[in-house]
Formats: C-alpha cells, structure tokens, sequence
C-alpha cells in the first residue's frame, strides 16, 4: 500500500492519487462526479474507483472517523457510522431514531416497485400507510415523483439519493435479492 | 388508549403472519379455522382501540370467514363428465397476498440492518473559503492605498451635504384626514380620497392608513375586481348600518 498521508518537511510538492482525491472529496463536500476526478487527475473512471477504494480500505483498516461511498456516478466522503454517536454528541444533533417497522416495509415496498402509488402500498401492506409515508419524505428518503394516470391521477413515490446513501447502495440494481420460498 | 399489545403487529398481515409462524404451518395449506380461531381471539382485544386501525383487522377477519365458509362447501363432482372444471382454493388469492407481504417484511428487516440513519453524517456542498489568486496580484498595495485615499475624500466632500428630510405624510395624519372626511359623508371611494394627492408617497400613505383602520376595525373597506376603486365606509359596531 502506498503513503497516503502528508509529505515530510522539507522535500517538494508530492501527490498521490489517493491525496488528490481524497483533498477534492474533502474540499467538495458534497457528492462529486466520477467524470469530473477522472478528468482532473487523469485517469479513467475505473482507475478513480480502484483508487477511491483504496482510501476506503485504509480508512476501515485504520479505524479512521471517515468512510467514502459510491453512488450512481457520484462519490462522497462522509462519516464512518461506527463514529456516530460521537459526532451527534459534538454537535448537539437530536438522536434520530431509527425507521418502525411500518416506514421499513413501505420503503421497501418503494424500492422494488416504484414509481408506485400509495394505494398500491397499502395494498401490499393491508392497512393505511400514510404516517410511515410522510416520515419517509420527512426524513428525504423517499419523493414524489410525478402522477399516475390512473383515476384520480394519484402521486407516484420514487427514493431518492438520499435512500441509497444511507442504505450504501450504489444504484437501484444493488437492492438485494430477496426469494421467497413459501 | 391503546393496547400495548396491539403495537406489535403493523396490520392484519402481519398477524397472520405471526399466527401462521407461532403454529409453524404451511403457507400453502393453512387450517383457516385455526387461524381464523385464533384471530378473532386477537380481534376481541381491538375494542379499545382506534376505529380506524380497527377496521382494517376485521375487513381480514371477515376474509377469513368468507374462505372458511367457502371451504365448507361440498366440493361439486363432475364424473363422468369431459369438462373437468379446475378447483380454485379459495385461500388462493389470500396466500399470493401474504407471500407478497412476506417478502417486502423480509427485506424491511434487511433495510433495518442497511440503514444508517443517525450514525452516517454527510455534508452538503461546500463553501470552500480560499483567496482568489488573480485578485491578490492583479494589484498592488499602492494601488489599494489610492484606491483608500480616493474613497476617504468622496466621504469627506459628502459629509457636509447630509440632509434629513422631514415625513411629510404620516399615517397618523393620513387617519385623522380619513376620518374627518368620513362623518360628513357615509362612505367615500378611495379614488376620492387620493384625488388631490400629487406625491407617490402620499397615496401610498393614505393607503397604509385605509389598512391601518380596517385593522382597528374602524372602516369596511370593499374591493370588488382586482386593481378596482376601494369602497371605505365607516364600522359602526352595534349600530345599523342603514346608508
């Protein structure tokens, strides 16, 4: 594995690939396209996500506060979660608790089906799923997206960024496989 | 209000669920009366409970029923017969639907352990504080020491015109005029009462005093198309209106 961490004193200007990433996804934030660090570091996409995985790895083996995910065309650094109870102490955030049972299933319904409509959600769960539905939004990971056609032209749920982010998938075809066997 | 045993299960389905795992039977042969048995047992503890939520577990209970009732029938025989009509199970469409929910409640306890939520902190875009470069040397400090100089002398040439204009319209002037005018005429148009306004101002203060006192509940002020005359009559409370 190579050096990831500063340059000693005194000795010119040293970059690796790891550094060059790993400065750009701290300064940006936010996400950054896959597009834009092949473009600025000069390597192919696949070679940016070799070595973003790298810095990934180094993070995990070193026990490191930080974490970096893939999703869609987009790459971001955040935190690891093991460090989470320490940073919601440090700056004051209210404990988030955790989705009940009802807003899992509905999300889960969402995400193998969408754009799909309330009804249909219901239809599936066999009771009223509106508080599960808008602590979904509330919490951002689920949107509205459009109207059906279908009579009344009800609203269309899709997830959003923000659903594969905290669920660390990388896209829509990353769900995992569910067979039932009855 | 609620029966703390109710909170466990999410609705009917999940009941049954439970049922069916508790007395380990096949989802593709369920004993309807058992279960059925045993839910209404459930159901019995539903009455104090929210009407709304209620009524989802019985609309179940009487699909139990309709399936049992179903079963009970005897089977129709047609020996003999070429046409051999094909049995439908009437728990049939009741399995598809629990298998349905059976999965989406596999993957939510999936989700439940995905889920990072509380523990994942991102940022948003960023705003990266730096120093841009081009500015920083495009000028030098005697550049920005003239550039001080010429805004210091701007400033002192300034400081001796300063004048302070006097409120010509005050709301409060504005009210007392309204008023007058309004005892010696029942109502009056706004247009009116603007008509010998010749500054933007004034109007604009005049109709600041028209909200003023329709807030005070002093006036009525009736608008009947946008952009349309404003109609200002006196409230009188208690009295009859009768102009």
């Amino acid at each position: 594995m190579g050096i990831y961490l500063l340059n000693p004193l005194g000795e010119e200007k040293k970059m690796s690939n790891e550094g060059k990433i790993e400065a750009i996804l701290f300064a940006a934030g936010g996400p950054v396209k896959l597009k834009t660090l092949s473009e600025v570091v000069g390597l192919s996409q696949e070679e940016i996500v070799d070595v973003a995985n790298k810095l990934k790895e180094y993070y995990d083996r070193e026990n490191r506060g930080l974490d970096i995910i893939f999703f869609e065309d987009k790459v971001q650094m955040c935190t690891n979660d093991n460090y989470g109870e320490i940073v919601r102490q440090a700056l004051g955030l209210e404990i988030k608790q955790g989705l009940s049972q009802a807003a899992l299933e509905v999300l889960a319904i969402i995400a193998y089906n969408q754009p799909i409509t309330r009804a249909e959600i219901e239809r599936i769960r066999g009771v009223k799923s509106d508080k599960a539905i808008n602590t979904l939004l509330e919490y951002n990971l689920i949107k509205e997206s459009g109207r059906a056609l279908s009579p009344g032209r009800p609203i269309l749920y899709t997830t959003t960024e923000d659903f594969l982010k905290y669920f660390g998938i990388k896209s829509l075809k990353e769900l995992p496989q569910i067979e039932i066997t009855p | 209000m609620y029966n703390v045993k109710l909170e466990v299960f999410e609705g009917p389905f999940d009941l049954l669920f439970h049922l069916i795992e508790k007395n380990e039977i096949d989802l593709m042969d369920i004993p309807i009366s058992v279960i059925l048995d045993q839910y209404m047992e459930y159901i019995k503890t539903l009455q104090e409970m929210d009407l709304n939520v209620a009524s989802e577990f019985i609309v179940m209970a009487a699909t139990l029923l309709e399936i049992k009732s179903k079963m009970l029938l005897p089977k129709q025989q047609f020996e003999g017969q070429q046409l051999e009509m094909e049995e439908v199970d009437p728990r049939e469409e009741l399995v598809t639907k629990l298998i349905e929910y059976k999965k989406y409640k596999i993957i939510a306890q999936t989700f439940k352990e995905m889920c990072k939520i509380g523990s994942r902190f991102f940022r948003e875009e960023s705003e990266v504080k730096y120093i841009d470069k081009k500015i920083a040397l495009n000028y030098s400090s005697e550049d920005i020491y003239k550039a001080y100089l010429k805004v210091i002398s701007k400033n002192n040439a300034r400081e001796n015109e300063i004048e302070i204009k006097k409120d010509e319209y005050t709301v409060e002037n504005k009210i007392k005029e309204l008023l007058v005018k309004l005892v010696k005429k029942p109502f009056l148009w706004f247009s009116e009462l603007i008509k010998k306004s010749r500054a933007k101002g004034e109007i604009i203060v005049f109709f600041i005093a028209v909200l003023e006192l329709v807030r005070l509940n002093r006036i009525i002020a009736e608008q009947k198309t946008t952009y349309g005359d404003i109609l200002i009559k006196s409230f009188r409370r208690g009295e009859k209106n009768e102009q």
